[in-house]
């Protein structure tokens, strides 16, 4: 076997825990997969560890040569992708099965991370089916399914292109929870929409945090307390957040009605 | 009847929204859609016997739960992405809006009935989801260890 580098080694390594993370992967299957990883080049199974926080992934390990290397990754983003995310999951089993030179896993990991970005088409039918389809789970009419896939289209607009996003994630959810609240008075007065509340909660819907519940629900559930709670503790806040945006518009506009 | 039935369409084709907001892979839609489908058929189905709001989506919530794990073993695809999708018709938005609703109105008791029932929810939802993890966790390990034996 030839020389291996394993701080290079570890830092592919991370590479690929960090875009599975990004990409919306519970907390214990990224700290599995960084786990097995390492152990499949060679780490010593009972002196590596890995720990994942929320934003933060860090690892020691001890290399084969007997050296001790940690790393830590502080992640920032969050852009849910399944698609990349089971597309990771099978490149994590295939290093493990195969533990390759870095240069290929480097590789492997860019034609990944390079694929097309879902098209604009698919991102409008996706939010409209789930925003007007929810409006009418809830109880609404036809029209109101109308409208709320109406309201859908810039609200999807925003989640993709608002810069805003990025800055503070609080302050976003509430700007696009008024706007869709304020958009949804305007479509009653518009006469498109027989009941302002279902239009609203279709729109409530496509903002909820759902997956972040669902998944520190897990996280707590196999282990990851810190993580669980601080995930939980986040969708709650937000969950928050959404009813004080729609409750505002319904300040400002409910009169109007 | 008739309501049941938009229901559990709207249900499926909401799950498929969802699924294509979080980038699914187009082949795996179809599961979302039945996930959805079967998700809230269980909740309704229970309900209908137990009119409890606990008990129907806790079971409903073990029922997304396998149908994950089971589906994620089967494609080898991680368990997130059919429990996130399938599991969406659970979600209490409704409920939560007209408590939102009862406090912006000051109608407390509109408020206190919905909050109640939402945190109800999310906590069957996530009882339901605690019980198939840690069963699901324990069936492997009973399998493992077998297969070394």
């Amino acid at each position: 076997m030839k020389e291996r580098n394993f701080h290079v080694i570890l830092q592919a390594i991370l590479d690929v825990g960090e875009e599975m993370m990004v990409a919306g992967a519970e907390i214990y299957r990224v700290e599995d997969s960084i786990e097995r990883m390492c152990n499949a080049y060679g780490a010593n199974p009972r002196r590596s560890n890995v720990f994942i926080i929320t934003s933060n992934i860090q690892v020691t390990i001890e290399a084969p040569d007997g050296s001790i290397i940690t790393q830590i990754r502080r992640i920032l983003r969050s852009d849910v992708n399944f698609d990349r995310l089971a597309r990771l999951n099978d490149l994590c089993r295939r290093i493990c099965a195969t533990t390759p030179d870095v240069e290929e896993l480097q590789d492997e990991l860019d034609k990944i991370m390079g694929r097309p970005d879902q098209k604009w088409s698919v991102k409008f039918l996706g939010g409209i089916l789930a925003a007007s389809f929810f409006a009418i789970f809830f109880g609404g009419s036809v029209i109101d399914a109308v409208a709320t896939g109406i309201i859908a289209v810039p609200i999807v607009l925003l989640q993709n292109k608002s810069r805003l996003k990025n800055d503070n994630k609080i302050v976003f959810t509430f700007y696009l929870s008024v706007i869709a609240g304020v958009l949804s008075h305007v479509m009653i007065m518009l006469g498109i929409g027989d009941s302002c509340d279902h239009i609203m909660i279709g729109c409530i819907m496509l903002l909820i945090p759902g997956i972040a519940l669902t998944n520190s629900a897990r996280d707590i559930l196999m282990g990851d307390t810190a993580s669980g709670l601080l995930r939980f503790a986040d969708s709650l806040i937000n969950a928050v957040v959404i009813a004080c945006g729609f409750a505002l518009s319904m300040v400002l506009l409910g009169g109007l009605i | 009847m008739n309501e049941i039935v938009v229901q559990l369409i709207a249900a499926s084709l909401g799950s498929v929204g969802f699924a294509l907001i979080l980038k699914v892979n187009k082949k795996l839609l179809v599961y979302a859609a039945l996930g959805g489908f079967i998700t809230w058929g269980i909740y309704l189905l229970v309900y209908k016997y137990f009119p409890s709001l606990f008990i129907a989506n806790f079971l409903a919530s073990i029922f997304v739960g396998l149908y994950a794990e089971i589906m994620a073993r089967a494609k080898k695809i991680p368990t997130t992405v059919f429990l996130t999708s399938a599991s969406i018709p659970l979600i209490p938005g409704g409920r939560l809006y007209y408590s939102m609703a009862g406090l912006v109105f000051s109608d407390g008791a509109m408020f206190a009935e919905n909050a109640k029932a939402t945190l109800l929810i999310v906590l069957g939802i996530v009882v339901g989801l605690v019980v198939t993890a840690i069963f699901t966790k324990y069936f492997y390990k009973l399998i493992n260890a077998r297969g070394k034996i």
